[in-house]
Order: structure tokens, then C-alpha cells, then sequence
């Protein structure tokens, strides 16, 4: 046997094999009833099972179709008790004219019979109408006892109740066009018959032999248990068949990406922080050495809130020393920024622009030598677009030490970017809060240029010397999601927070995750 | 940031001779972010800390050094005269401080005069914070006559016509009619007297900082320049005059000085007497990590524009022009030596210090419950924590309640920080109500309360929150998931019935969980209201669940 035929075989389920059976034993072709009684099947599971041998090319199925006449219960009527013209012609044959007026009292016919069958005997030739008067004619005449071919007609499916219309004699055909023509006498259904045959493909399966054995499609419970398994046959199935879907759950793409962060910075050595994200201004700026002036700091571009407005300075001396290292630089050997600075602006809350300010509070905590790194959602005074959002993550990342220098801070970024998979360049830049600031560059092959992601420098001694930090500080922090945005391959950074479930669904997971 | 834009010719002709393939790849290396160039123009993006950057000269200041064809402090010759600026005394209030310049000679064209527009623009922005700290007015000097008074004058007393008007104004007038004076007007007209500049013939230079008279404006015939500066910071004032004047003098204009005569003191303005700081050897090779020897320090120096002079084996006196207003310590000289050395040229490698690193327990929490969620076969997703009211309490048939409000949001939408994570998640189902059903997504997320005992007067809290929809979503599918989601956790289901408006009646069940004294989770599950179903336009039943994380 071929491994075609095999698999074909070993596929049908068991009806199929008992209509293939069945017309293997008739040597010729069977119509579907046949099969009913041959093979002990319902007809529906005869019908289903040659839909699907037919669709395999195993055999054919002709249809053919006809059209069984049956009489309406108004042709009943006029079959058992005559035509009206009929009627009309009896009436005529005896009294040869009849004033038009006088037919309804003559015949006893109501008028609606009258009406058609005076038009019929005009129509049927067997009379004629003069000033008023019917008057039968001599084909009238002739025909009183002779029932013409509609009557016919009509007398058979009387008896036989129903007739096809193709196996119809001629002359009965030329009858049921004249009752056609009368509506509502004959009902006409369309029937469809089936003839089934094998064919080449199906005649070769027999010859390689069907066994029908009891099939089973569900393997079960009582299957096993009982072991009726051992005389089942689990039909095989159409692999390729359509599937319901499935959805899976899996964690959002953004935080996927974050979560590699998380783990680059783990393995890297790093301590995770967490800090508050309605945050004073004092930990959110002035901590930070941004003057109280700064462009920063306004309502443009910061979240302040209406409630709770304030929140409490932490202790005395550490807000002393930066109100010092503000005005005059205290003992930094800093200029400051010289101005008068306001306790009120500091103890304003805001919702926090960056991470910078965990970074802060974990060095006023924690003595170095340290590293340290922290993600969460910050804000600023963004309108929704494409490219902005009023609230995102960011991480931030801090190495103290006493032996830390610049060259350390170029080496981590190095390291940290190539971990995401990125070259990385270096160049100047500026932040209040760190010298040797820079802004880091990555490349991007599919656009063929450098694009800017993530700052970091050296916290400047107006920050490290209110915090009692004696050691340098390298810190850098970049937007995880312009990151994501690369990874993901979007332009409208909206996706990531008002998802398409679509797009969450069928994203792969590696992306967000370096294969490499 | 400020952005600037200049011809390669420009350059040029500041004297800065260099391809234009080059000066591209240079640029970022001075401390600026090329935005855009073409054949002949490029645009550049200066951090706030250069205002003396935002010229096309003081580019060329900078690029002549860091490229080594001019070293050294530059040098601007400031011919004293005894034109004098009287002060008045009622501006001590107002807008008290006032700095003057003469600029002769300069060569003024159309790109010229819109050069100088620009750069007084840009300095009104980044030292002037649009104007309220510092304003610059620019004068034609040929038409007007020392000495000159900054004087605080009623507002209806005296007329003159603005830039760019044909009509004599009233101060009050300007500021209530003039395009220019409505939008500057809330800097001054909460006081009784506006500050006004005017010469020896009471012909009127400026209203600082609203606008200046038309008698004085600059054109291309211009020759000699006047520069006022008036603020509320002395110090803002005179970096902003020293760093156009400094830009100005670049390319030849000769720079007088006047005195500005205060009712308790005289000042010579502009004052361009160089800063000087020392930076130490020691510290310079510690922080950069370079090998670097005084000599080498010297050089780096000269190629940002400063003079140095060894003062001892260890130590070294550095002069810094008076346009530089970022340098505020020491550690800003090592950075210019950085900067000069060229960040391409620095060499990385890691620290060797040695740390062992704590997941934040947290966070590490988040990630056990997203584990268990997504081994449930939901789908996590993210919301933004900023929500409003409509949502958060109305559509959910909420109370309001305390929350944290923002003073400015960005639109109504955008008013409140979200306490519970439920209404995130209907507006999900909501953007993706066409979707194929079922949905079943989950937020593991913060949350932030009102807590006066808190330094912060709130507190952040966990919060998980799921919800499922399809045409036969009902309470055993969400009271199962919970039930094994706490089981996961480790914890045995309590519940009992509750009354949450947000859900059928009798369809919502309260649950709480103890794990030991200080760790609890309570919150609630159920079948949610239709009203709540229907106010996010949803069609289908809506079952769901959040929890609080209380230790």
C-alpha cells in the first residue's frame, strides 16, 4: 500500500469507509438512500460522509435536479369537481345561449368562477360572446364530453398526487403550461437527487483494502480504564484543519524591557532603590542644586499639586546646607547660585520629574562604597502626542566610591549599553547637578544614524556636600520608553499605554530581550 | 534649549576656517547637538549653561580654541568714558538693577541686524527667564545723548512711541494696546511706577522690559550701539551685558563703559575683569582618570579660552573670561579640561569596585504577582497613573473621596493620581472593545493615598487589579481566579458579601487575607454593574478583581 493511500486510509472516519463499502459491494452506483440500508446509516451521516470522500476526490457525487408538480388545494377543488369553463360548457351545451347577465342564476357559480370561466370559454374557443349573449361553439360543442389536456393533467395528479415535470408525455406538457398559466392551481418543488459513484482514486483505496473497524475520535477516560482502547481505532486527523484561537497571557512589552534593565544593572553589581513619586520639590530640585528660578522648576513644564501642596522638609541641617550651598556655595568652594533661597519652594510637592532624586535620598542614607540604581515612572508637563507622554519610566544608576573617576563612568555606560545591544558614543552636555555631564549616543543600523539616549556625569559638591558624601559619584539615567520604542520598532509612544490587546498578543516575546 | 542657526561662512569670517564635513563632527564635541545642516547652514542646539554660545561669534570663540587656532583668555580693550547713568532710587523696588554698554564700529548688515534680534531673544530666555530676571535693550547711540536716566515714572505722565508704532503711548497705554506690552505686562504693572530709560533730553530708550522707544531702533546704517540691561539679579544683568558685549566686540566693535551712579554707589559697567579659580593637579587626575601633568592642564585650558599661571608644583591659577557665567567651582575647570582633552580621545574602563547587588523587595513582589497572573493566562498591560474623576469615580459609581489633585493638569483628562487600578483597565476593554473576546488583562501597579503622617503627606501602595470579559463571564470565573491567585501567594481566601457600588448587588464578595500581623491584602471581586459596564461603552459582562498590599 502507498504511504498516500495509507494516510488517506488511516484519516477516514468510519462512515466514509462504510460508503466507500458499500459501493464497492454494488459494483455501480448507488443513490444515497441505498446506502441508508446497505450499510444501516441515517441519511444525514451518508450525505456528510460523501460531501467529504467527494472533496478528497474519492468519489462523485451527481445532482440532479427536477421539478415534482402536486396539485394546491384550489387545484384539488377544480380537479374533483371541474374546470368552471367546464362547468360553464354543461350549462351552454343544453341551453346553447345564455344572456351574460343570467350565467351566476344558470350556473349556481359565484362570480369569481363566473368571471374566469367565461374568459376560459372564450379562450378555449368553445364559445363566443354577441351583444352581451355567450353562445357555444361548434368546438364547444364538440368538446362537451371530450376532457381536454389540462383536465388531463389535472385528473392524474388527482391520483398520483405527485409528478416530475421532465417525465411528463408531451401533450401533458402543453396541459401544464395552460394550468401555469392559471395561478395558484399546481405547486412545483425542486428536488435534487444523488447519484454516487466511485472513482479512480476511490476504486484504487478498495483495492488496497478498507477494514472498518469500530473508530473512536476521543480517546477517553472509559477508553482506559476500561480497556476498550485495545479494539478502537483512533482515526487519525487532518492536521492542516482550522484551529480555534488561543490567547496567551504574557507580561507587557514595556516591562519586559524594563525588567532587562532591571537585570543588566543586578548583574552589574547594582543595589536596587525605590523612592517616592509624589516627591517635595527640596528632594525633586533643590537637593539637586537646580536654583529656585530655574526653567525647570516651572509650572510649564512641572506637575505641582493642589492637593497636598506641601510636604515636610526633611531635618533642619540637611535643608541649612543646601540653603547654604544655594546662596553662597557654604564650604564647596562653589560661587552658588547667589540668591535668597525660599524655604516655601522648597516644601512644595510635585510630582517627580526624575529618578535623580532617589539617587539623593539613597546617598544621604547609605555610605559608599556603593551602587545603586532605581526605575520608575516620573512626569512632566507633557501633552499626549505620538512622541510625548505626561508620565514615564526612567532608570537612574549611581557608582560612589573613592577611587570612581570619569574614565569608570565612560566604562559602565559602555558596558551597560552594549548589554542592550547598543554602540555607544560619548559628548558634552549639561545638568545642574553633575559635571563632566554628558549626553549618550547610540547607533542605529536601520536608521543609519546616531540618536540621543540617556545622560549621565559627575554630581557636582553643591549636591554630594549637603548629603555628607565625601566620595565622587557617577550617575547616569536614561527614558526607558524611547528605549522600548527602538526595541519594539513604534513611532507613537501612546501604544505602550493605550495598547491594541492585538498588538500585545501577537508581539514575539524576544523582542525587548537582547538574544544575543 | 535654545538653537542657533549660522553659515559655514559665517564661521569664516569670525575666522574659523574649517570644512564644513569637519566642523559637523566637531560640533557635538564643544557641547552642542546638531539638529539640522545643509550646504551652507547648520543648526545647533547649545545647552543653558553657554548663553555666550548662542552667537555666531562665541561659536567661533569656542571653535578657535578647541581647535587650537587661538589660545588664551581673548582680549577685548574697554575704553572708559565718563558718561554717566543716573539711577533712581524708587526703582529699588521695581526693577532695581541697570548695567550700560557702548559697543562703536560695528559693521551692521541685514544678517547682522537679525543676528543681533536673535541672540538678545535667546538671552532673554536662557539668563533673562523671558525677561522677568534680566531684559536687553539695543539702541542706535547716534540719536541720543548722555547722561541717561533709568527712572521710575507714573504711567500716565509721559508719552513716547514704541518700536514698531507710529502713535506716542502712554506707559499704561503700551501696556494695555501694544502687542508687545500686553503679553510682557504682568512684570510691571502690579506696581504704582513703571521703570523707564531716557537721555539728557528726556527722549525716551526704553520701557524695560516691555519694549523700547522707535527713536532709538537699530537699522543697517546703525554704526554705534548703546546696550541697556535692567533686572531684578545684578549678577544676571552683568553676565548678559558682559557676554553681548564680549560677542560683540569679537569681530571688532570697540566697547566704552559708563558709570552707573546708584543713590548709595557707583558702578563701571560693563565690568570685564576675568574670574580666577585654582584647580589642583591632584584633583584633575582623580576625577578625569587622565594622566594628565600642570603643563597638559595649561593647554587644555588655553584651548577654552583661558589663561592659567602655575602657582605651585600642584596647583594652578586659572583666569576665566568674564562671558563664561557656567564656571561656579573647580570641578567646571576640570570638565573644560575634559572637554578640551575631547571625549572621543578619553579611554574607559570599569571601576574595580567590588558590591554585591539587593533586589528591592517591592519590586520583586511585583514580579511574583505578574508571574502568577500571566500563569493564569492573563494579559498584563500599563496605565498611565494620571486619570480624573469622571472615570475613576463617576463611570465606577464611586464616592469621590481624598486623592491627590495636580494644580495645573494638561487637560481635563489628566487631573487626579489614580488610588485604584480598576478604571485603567475598563478603559482598556473600552479601546479594545472591536477586539476579539475573551479578554482577560491584569495591571500589577502603584497607587498613591493621602497620608498626613507621611513626609510626603501620601503613601504609594501595591495594588493588583484584573477583569475578564466575554458573553459568559460571571462570578466563579473571578472568584476561582482569585481564589487561586491567593492559594499562589500562599494565603487562604476569606470572604464575605460586600456592598460595592461598582458591582451587582449581592454578585461582589469583600476578601481579605492575613499572612502575619503587619502583611495583609484585602480588597474585592465580582460581577460588575451593568451602569458600569455601559459607561465604558462595553457589551459584554465584565467580571473582576483588585487588591491592596497593606505591611
Amino acid at each position: 500500500m502507498s504511504k498516500e493511500n495509507a494516510r488517506i486510509i488511516n484519516e477516514l472516519h468510519i462512515y466514509e469507509k462504510k460508503v466507500l463499502k458499500a459501493l464497492e459491494k454494488s459494483r455501480q452506483s448507488l443513490i444515497p438512500e441505498d446506502i441508508v440500508q446497505s450499510q444501516n446509516l441515517d441519511i444525514k451521516s451518508v450525505m456528510s460522509a460523501a460531501g467529504s470522500l467527494a472533496s478528497k476526490g474519492l468519489i462523485k457525487v451527481q445532482k440532479d435536479t427536477d421539478e415534482i408538480l402536486s396539485l394546491s388545494p384550489d387545484g384539488e377543488t377544480f380537479a374533483r369537481e371541474g374546470l368552471p369553463e367546464r362547468k360553464l360548457l354543461e350549462i351552454l351545451y343544453l341551453q346553447k345561449n345564455i344572456p351574460m347577465k343570467d350565467i351566476g342564476d344558470e350556473t349556481g357559480l359565484n362570480p369569481k368562477d363566473v368571471k374566469i370561466g367565461v374568459g376560459w370559454l372564450v379562450r378555449k374557443k368553445w364559445a363566443n360572446i354577441d351583444q352581451g349573449v355567450v353562445k357555444i361553439t361548434t368546438r364547444g360543442e364538440d368538446s362537451h364530453r371530450t376532457p381536454q389536456i389540462d383536465e388531463k393533467l389535472l385528473h392524474i395528479l388527482l391520483e398520483q398526487c405527485k409528478l416530475s415535470s421532465s417525465n411528463l408525455e408531451e401533450e401533458l406538457k402543453d396541459g401544464l403550461k395552460l394550468l401555469k398559466s392559471r395561478k395558484g392551481l399546481i405547486n412545483f418543488d425542486k428536488i435534487t437527487d444523488h447519484t454516487i459513484s466511485i472513482t479512480k482514486k476511490g476504486q484504487n483505496l478498495l483495492e488496497d483494502g478498507i477494514i472498518i473497524q469500530e473508530e473512536a475520535t476521543q480517546l477517553t477516560h472509559h477508553h482506559l480504564k476500561t480497556g476498550k482502547w485495545k479494539n478502537l481505532n483512533y482515526r487519525g486527523y487532518d492536521i492542516q484543519a482550522e484551529y480555534p484561537e488561543f490567547y496567551p497571557g504574557k507580561m507587557h512589552p514595556l516591562r519586559r524591557i524594563m525588567e532587562e534593565i532591571r537585570n543588566i544593572f543586578l548583574n552589574m553589581g547594582f543595589t536596587e532603590s525605590r523612592g517616592p513619586i509624589l516627591e517635595s520639590a527640596f528632594w525633586n530640585f533643590d537637593s539637586l542644586f537646580q536654583p529656585q528660578d530655574h526653567a525647570a522648576r516651572e509650572m510649564q513644564d512641572t506637575f505641582y499639586i493642589k492637593n497636598p501642596s506641601t510636604s515636610r522638609l526633611p531635618e533642619e541641617g540637611l535643608v541649612d546646607k543646601v540653603k547654604q550651598v544655594h546662596e553662597d556655595g557654604a564650604r564647596t568652594g562653589s560661587e552658588g547660585w547667589c540668591y535668597h533661597w525660599d524655604k516655601d519652594v522648597a516644601r512644595q510637592s510635585v510630582l517627580r520629574t526624575h529618578t535623580t532624586c532617589v539617587s539623593a535620598r539613597f546617598l544621604k542614607e547609605n555610605p559608599p562604597p556603593l551602587k545603586m540604581f532605581s526605575i520608575g515612572r516620573v512626569f512632566r508637563r507633557e501633552t499626549i502626542t505620538y512622541k510625548h507622554l505626561p508620565e514615564f519610566n526612567q532608570v537612574e544608576g549611581i557608582v560612589a566610591a573613592d577611587e570612581v573617576n570619569f574614565r569608570n563612568l565612560l566604562g559602565i555606560l559602555k558596558e551597560f549599553y552594549k548589554k542592550l545591544g547598543f554602540e555607544v558614543r560619548f559628548r558634552p552636555a549639561y545638568f545642574p547637578y553633575t559635571y563632566l555631564s554628558i549626553e549618550c549616543e547610540i547607533y542605529l543600523e536601520e536608521k543609519e544614524s546616531w540618536i540621543e539616549l540617556g545622560g549621565a556625569g559627575m554630581f557636582r559638591p553643591e549636591v554630594l556636600e549637603p548629603l555628607g558624601v565625601e566620595t565622587p559619584v557617577a550617575a547616569f539615567g536614561l527614558g526607558i520608553e524611547r528605549l522600548a520604542m527602538i526595541e519594539l520598532g513604534i513611532k507613537d509612544i501612546r501604544m505602550l499605554y493605550k495598547s491594541d490587546i492585538g498588538w500585545l498578543r501577537n508581539l514575539p516575546l524576544k523582542n525587548g530581550i537582547n538574544l544575543e | 534649549m535654545p538653537v542657533i542657526t549660522f553659515g559655514y561662512q559665517d564661521l569664516q569670517d569670525s575666522g574659523v576656517d574649517i570644512d564644513p564635513e569637519k566642523l559637523i563632527e566637531i560640533l557635538p564635541m564643544i557641547g552642542s547637538d546638531i539638529e539640522d545642516f545643509d550646504e551652507e547652514t547648520v543648526k545647533v542646539e547649545f545647552f543653558p549653561n553657554r548663553p555666550d554660545q548662542l552667537s555666531v561669534e562665541g561659536v567661533a570663540r569656542t571653535l578657535k580654541g578647541f581647535l587650537g587656532i587661538e589660545k588664551g583668555l581673548p582680549a577685548y580693550s574697554i575704553k572708559k568714558t565718563s558718561m554717566k547713568v543716573y539711577v533712581d532710587e524708587n526703582l529699588a523696588k521695581i526693577r532695581p538693577y541697570i548695567s550700560f554698554a557702548i559697543v562703536e564700529n560695528i559693521k551692521m548688515d541685514e544678517k547682522k541686524l537679525k543676528q543681533i534680534m536673535e541672540f538678545q531673544e535667546d538671552l532673554h530666555w536662557v539668563i533673562g527667564r523671558d525677561r522677568k530676571k534680566v531684559a536687553i535693550g539695543i539702541h542706535n547711540l547716534d540719536v541720543i545723548e548722555a547722561p541717561f536716566y533709568y527712572k521710575a515714572i507714573d504711567p500716565d505722565s509721559i508719552t513716547f512711541t514704541p518700536l514698531d508704532s507710529i502713535n506716542e503711548m502712554t506707559p499704561r497705554e503700551i501696556l494695555q494696546e501694544h502687542e508687545k506690552g500686553v503679553k510682557y505686562a504682568s512684570l510691571i504693572n502690579g506696581f504704582e511706577k513703571y521703570p523707564l530709560i531716557m537721555d539728557k533730553n528726556h527722549q525716551v530708550l526704553s520701557l524695560p522690559p516691555i519694549i523700547n522707544g522707535e527713536l532709538t531702533k537699530l537699522t543697517t546704517h546703525t554704526r554705534n550701539v548703546l546696550i541697556d540691561v535692567t533686572g531684578t539679579d545684578l549678577k544676571a544683568v552683568n553676565q548678559a551685558l558682559n557676554i553681548i558685549v564680549t560677542s560683540l566686540g569679537e569681530t571688532g566693535g570697540n566697547i566704552k563703559s559708563l558709570e552707573v551712579v546708584y543713590p548709595d554707589k557707583t558702578m563701571v559697567t560693563p565690568d570685564l575683569e576675568p574670574k580666577e579659580k585654582v584647580v589642583h593637579l591632584k584633583k584633575a587626575q582623580e576625577i578625569t582618570g587622565l594622566d594628565l601633568n600642570l603643563q597638559d592642564m595649561e593647554e587644555l585650558l588655553g584651548r577654552s579660552r583661558m589663561d592659567t599661571e602655575i602657582i605651585s608644583p600642584e596647583k594652578l591659577k586659572v583666569i576665566i573670561p568674564a562671558y563664561r557665567v557656567d564656571i561656579l567651582h573647580e570641578v567646571d575647570l576640570i570638565e573644560n579640561i575634559a572637554v578640551s582633552y575631547c571625549f572621543n580621545n578619553i579611554e574607559s574602563y570599569l571601576p574595580g569596585i567590588a558590591t554585591i547587588a539587593r533586589e528591592n523587595q517591592w519590586y520583586k513582589v511585583d514580579n511574583l504577582l505578574r508571574d502568577i497572573m500571566v500563569g493564569l493566562g492573563y494579559q498584563e498591560v500599563m496605565s498611565l497613573m494620571l486619570t480624573n474623576e469622571k472615570r475613576h469615580y463617576h463611570y465606577m459609581k464611586q464616592e469621590e473621596d481624598g486623592r491627590v489633585e495636580v494644580a495645573q493638569p494638561i487637560s481635563m483628562d489628566r487631573t487626579m493620581i489614580r488610588k485604584s487600578l480598576l478604571n485603567g483597565l475598563m478603559e482598556f476593554l473600552e479601546d479594545n472593545k472591536h477586539e476579539d473576546l475573551p479578554q482577560k488583562i491584569f495591571e500589577v501597579g502603584d497607587v498613591i493615598y493621602l497620608d498626613p503622617d507621611q513626609e510626603t503627606q501620601t503613601k504609594v501602595l501595591k495594588k493588583i487589579a484584573a477583569v475578564v470579559t466575554h458573553s459568559h463571564a460571571n462570578f466563579t470565573e473571578i472568584k476561582s481566579t482569585v481564589a487561586v491567585f491567593l492559594e499562589s501567594l500562599g494565603y487562604e481566601m476569606e470572604i464575605e458579601p460586600l456592598d460595592n457600588p461598582s458591582f451587582i448587588k449581592g454578585r461582589c464578595a469583600g476578601v481579605k487575607a492575613i499572612l502575619d500581623e503587619s502583611t495583609q491584602i484585602s480588597g474585592f471581586f465580582g460581577e460588575l454593574g451593568p451602569e458600569v459596564i455601559i459607561n465604558f461603552q462595553l457589551e459584554y459582562p465584565v467580571v473582576g478583581f483588585e487588591l491592596v498590599f497593606d505591611n
